[in-house]
Parts: C-alpha cells; structure tokens; sequence
C-alpha cells in the first residue's frame, strides 16, 4: 500500500491506513527520537505520540505533499517537547565532557581513523554534549539528509535559524567535524 | 571519515537502540482506538431535527430516509456536518449522463475559506467506490479561470454508499479568493480504471453564492516576559475557522515559533492541530495562522483558543562578546563587536579564505534562552447571524 493510499484510508476513518504509515515510517522516526533524545523510552513516547498527532491532523495533510518530511517534523518536535517537559537532558557546554577527549590523539588525522567502535563512541559523546535543539537540527542533517533549507521549511523555522544552530553543533564538534566537513563553505546553501 | 561516514555512525548508533523489529503498533493502535472512540460529533439536535426534513427533500430527489444514514456521519469535519445540517448550500439538482455513468449535482456550498459539493453517481457498482479499496479512481479538477488550483482525488473527502445503485460524494477544498460576492469554478470530474467501461469524464461550470463570514475582532493580549501576545481575530462560517495569533518580536529576540493551536466552540473541542498552518514573519512581527473544518451557527455562545509557543532571545553580556573574540581570533576572524543597549553590532574586518563569515560570526556570537508560553483565550458571542444568501 503506498503512502497515497493508506493516508486516504486514515483520512476515512480506517486504521488500516494507520498501520501502514506506522509500518513504513516507525523505525527511522524511533531511530531519530533516539538520536535526538538519548533515551528510548521517551523515544518510543514521542513517537507514539507523533503518530497519533498525525491522525488527528490528517484531514489538513495535502496528500501531493511528501508524508515523510512532515511526519519526521513532527516526530522532532514532539521528541524535543517531551524533553523539555521532562527535562531529564543532561548537556554539558563544557570542558568536562569536551568530545574532543574521545579521540585518541588530537594530531592524528581524523581521516585515519579505521575503527569504527572509536568513530561511533566520538559521535555517541559528541551528540551528547550537544542541547537537544542542536542534536535535533543535527539528526535532520545528517541523518536524513535534509538540507537547511528542508529543514527550516519542516520546522517552520527561519533559515538563519537553522544555520545557527547547525553551525553552533558543528563548532562543538569541531575537533571531530571540521577535519571531515572541511572549513570552506563548501557545505553551506 | 567523511560525511556519510558521519551518517553511517549515527545509524550504527541508533540501530543498537532500535534493533530492527522495534515496533510501537500494538500499543499505538490501542491508543488510537481509544481516542476514536471519545471523538465527537457536535448533537444541536434542537435545530437538526428541524432540518433534517428539509434536508432530505433539498439533496436527494428520492430516499429521504437513506439520507439519514450520511448525515450522522461526518468524520473530523464538523463544518461539513453544520452545512448539511442547516441546508447552507445552493440546491442545484442537475443531472448528466456519459457512458452510462448518472452523475446529479446536488448541493454546492462556498464561502470565503472553503467550498463544499454534495453529489451522487450512479451507473457503476458502488461497492468499487468502497472507500476501503478505491479501484475505481476518481479524480476531480477545478479551475478558477485565472487562478489556477487544481484539486485532485484528495479534494474528495466523503464516499458513501446509499443503496445499491447510488454513491455520495461530498469533495471539499480549500479557497481563499473571493470573486466579487459569487465564486465561479470549472469542475471536470474524471472516473478511471473501471475495466472495461470506458471511463466517463463531466465537465460543468458552477457559481455559487458566498455565504457571510463573521469576522469577530478579538484583540486580547496575554504578557509573557517583555511580550505581549495578542489572539488578533477569528473569522468564521458555518463550515471553516480561521484564527490569528501576533507577537511583535523586541530586536534582541532572536525568532518565535507558534505551536500547538485547538479551537473550542460552547466548549466542545473541534480540533487541536501542531503546528501551524502558516507562520508569518513580517519585519519584527510573528503570527500564527490556522484553518479549521469547524464552524458556527446561530446560537453558538462561545469560542476559546489554546495556543502555545516558543520564543528564543539571545542574552548578550559583555561575556558572550570577549567569549566570541576569543573563538573567531582562533578561527583567524578579526572582528570589532560591541553590546550598545543590548543589542550586539558587530563589523568582520578580515577573515581567512574560504570562510561562509556572516554565518561563523552569527554562530559565534549567540546563545539562546527560550521562554515558553500557552494560554487559552475565550470569547463570549451575544449573538451570531449566519446570514445564507
């Protein structure tokens, strides 16, 4: 069943069109929960929830659009509003939990690092050093692959915003990123 | 490591949290189950009872008791249900027949926000209308003349089965513009893939008178911190709400971003949508616009609002500035930033080549501070008139 189909059937009432979206679309939104959250029971929570949320605006879902993109704005906000109501984030904007600490030697070139483990560890505590708002712009970056303007448009947030927050995650990231992303503008729109 | 590197260790990571087989169905759907179950339609069996007589002898030339069973049902669009309900629309009554396919326009209904068509068809089997398994697609085209909008299948919202030989439809769309007091469309309505019956086609010209719209100024304000929200208007007909929402942003705030939204009518709440519809941003001026398939009629004595939101302001201190240089020195940035009635202004003298600066510095210089805010806003009607022209 395509997206087309199933968001006609929960237009109608029928749950069938429910599970269908919730099939297609529930790990990559737990996953991004995940991401941005750091927890998996607020992940399962926010998505939950986001799902039900899109039932009850479906009516308003012009079906020419792609579901994806509107569904995962929001799942991010959702997983960001838990976090602030729970406020179990814990973020550090210091040099205690600099994840510059987790590589291995600061002159040896990023570039030559083969063990994945290492790499996975360095992001894992990058991410958590970040506020959720940076890992959440960070997550539709990256791991989507939205690009800034995408993601402006899907949080309904102006572009400069959305640059900001990025290259505020980037510049906590710095010791790890730069080396990878290059100091050109290269990957600025 | 690369960008997709990057990428691929993000996935790693949330891949062992979320093994593949994680799923949130079962309870999802026994949520889902129970909110479906408390929806509610509004019951203004006082004045429907009324009406349904005459509704019965307006849309349908034969079943009046057939056409109770449409009438009760109106999901998620109590507007819809008021139209139906009260006999808002233009009766029209016209047949066409192409390939055997009887199509009877019935009732059409247009106000400022949205337009509502009531029509059956007949001549093909209309348990392949079964809204469950759409084989038979239906595709509906409306051309505004010189405002080109184009609504396809989704502009159909209702199917209903009324016996063995008919199928209601009732499409509605969304239409901003108003054209002098009438609103004139072309409606193609195209019906495919039904085997071996070739697939007729209906063409028609329609205008139709648009109905009042109530515009209620409200202009109350909530203080939030430095700001004032203000709930600005609601505009209403029987079949739409729309509702707006302004701040006016102090230069050192950052950015506002309108969230949540729900409109309740006598108390009964109609929709509660994230997001917003339209968030405008106009020089230092937010506001939060949103549409609702919800309206009033006459004898309704109340409308609340609930909104909420989120607005950012940097707090420059002295701090953040010698903190910024700092930063951008290191980067190779040489740049003269001073804090004058806080607010930051800041000049780029030099930086290294390569360099996106405006963005560095904007990344450099800001930390946020975010101050929440929801509220309901409540408004109490003496008296509304639908007019119906």
């Amino acid at each position: 069943m395509d997206d087309a189909i199933a968001i006609q059937r929960l237009k109608n009432g029928d749950i069938s069109g429910l599970k269908a979206l919730v099939e297609r679309y529930e790990l990559k939104a737990l996953r991004s929960a995940y991401l941005i959250s750091q927890d998996n029971a607020i992940a399962e929570d926010s998505v939950q929830s986001a799902f039900l949320r899109a039932a009850r605006a479906i009516q308003t879902f012009d079906s020419r659009r792609p579901f994806q993109p509107w569904f995962m704005r929001i799942v991010v906000n959702e997983t960001l509003k838990i976090l602030n109501q729970r406020k179990r984030f814990v973020y550090a904007e210091s040099e205690d939990n600099d994840p510059l600490d987790y590589i291995p030697d600061e002159s040896q070139n990023p570039e030559e690092i083969a063990d994945m483990h290492e790499a996975e560890a360095a992001v894992q505590a990058a991410l958590e050093s970040l506020s959720p708002e940076h890992r959440a712009v960070m997550v539709m970056r990256y791991y989507l692959g939205y690009s800034e303007s995408d993601i402006a448009q899907e949080l309904n947030k102006p572009l400069g915003t959305i640059r900001s927050r990025i290259f505020h995650a980037q510049q906590r990231l710095r010791g790890l990123l730069l080396p990878l992303l290059g100091r050109n503008g290269d990957n600025y729109e | 490591m690369n960008e997709e590197q990057l990428r691929a260790a993000m996935d790693a990571i949330a891949t062992k949290a979320i093994p593949d087989g994680s799923s949130i169905w079962d309870k999802l759907e026994a949520s889902y189950k129970a909110e479906s179950k408390v929806k509610r339609i509004p019951q203004r069996w006082n004045w429907a009872a009324v009406f349904v007589a005459v509704i019965a002898a307006t849309l349908l030339t034969t079943g009046g008791a057939l056409a109770y069973i449409w009438l009760s049902r109106f999901p998620a669009d109590d507007g819809g249900q008021n139209v139906a309900n009260a006999g808002l629309g233009l009766a029209i009554n016209e047949s066409w027949t192409v390939n055997g396919v009887t199509l009877t326009m019935v009732q059409g209904y247009a106000d400022s926000e949205r337009v509502l068509l009531f029509y059956t068809l007949e001549g093909i089997d209309p348990t392949r209308f079964n809204h469950r398994e759409p084989e038979a697609v239906l595709t509906e085209i409306y051309n505004f003349g010189e405002i080109d909008q184009y609504q396809t299948f989704d502009g159909l919202h209702y199917q209903y089965r009324l016996d063995e030989n008919r199928v209601l439809l009732v499409s509605s769309f969304r239409h901003n513009q108003a054209v002098g007091d009438t609103i004139t469309f072309n409606w193609q309505v195209i019906i495919s893939n039904l085997g071996e019956v070739v697939p007729p086609e209906f063409h028609r010209s329609f205008t139709l008178p648009i109905q009042d719209k109530l515009i209620i100024p409200v202009n109350q304000s909530i203080e939030v911190e430095d700001l004032t929200i203000t709930l600005e208007s609601i505009e209403m007909t029987a079949a739409s709400s729309t509702v707006t929402i302004c701040t006016t942003l102090p230069d050192y705030y950052d950015h506002a971003d309108f969230e949540d939204m729900g409109l309740l009518i006598d108390g009964q709440l109609y929709v509660y949508v994230y997001g917003s519809e339209q968030n405008i941003f106009d020089g230092r001026r937010y506001c939060m616009k949103q549409s609702f398939d919800a309206g009033i009629l006459t004898g309704a004595e109340s409308v609340e609002v609930t909104a909420s939101g989120i607005f950012v302001a940097p707090v420059p201190t002295q701090q953040d500035i010698d903190d910024a240089l700092e930063r951008l020195e290191a980067e190779g940035f040489e740049a003269e930033i001073n804090l004058v009635n806080g607010h930051i202004q800041w000049e780029i003298l030099s930086y290294p080549e390569g360099y996106n600066a405006e963005v560095w510095m904007y990344s450099s210089l800001y930390d946020y501070r975010q101050i929440e805010f929801q509220h309901t806003f409540s408004i109490n009607l003496s008296e509304i008139v639908m007019g119906n022209r």
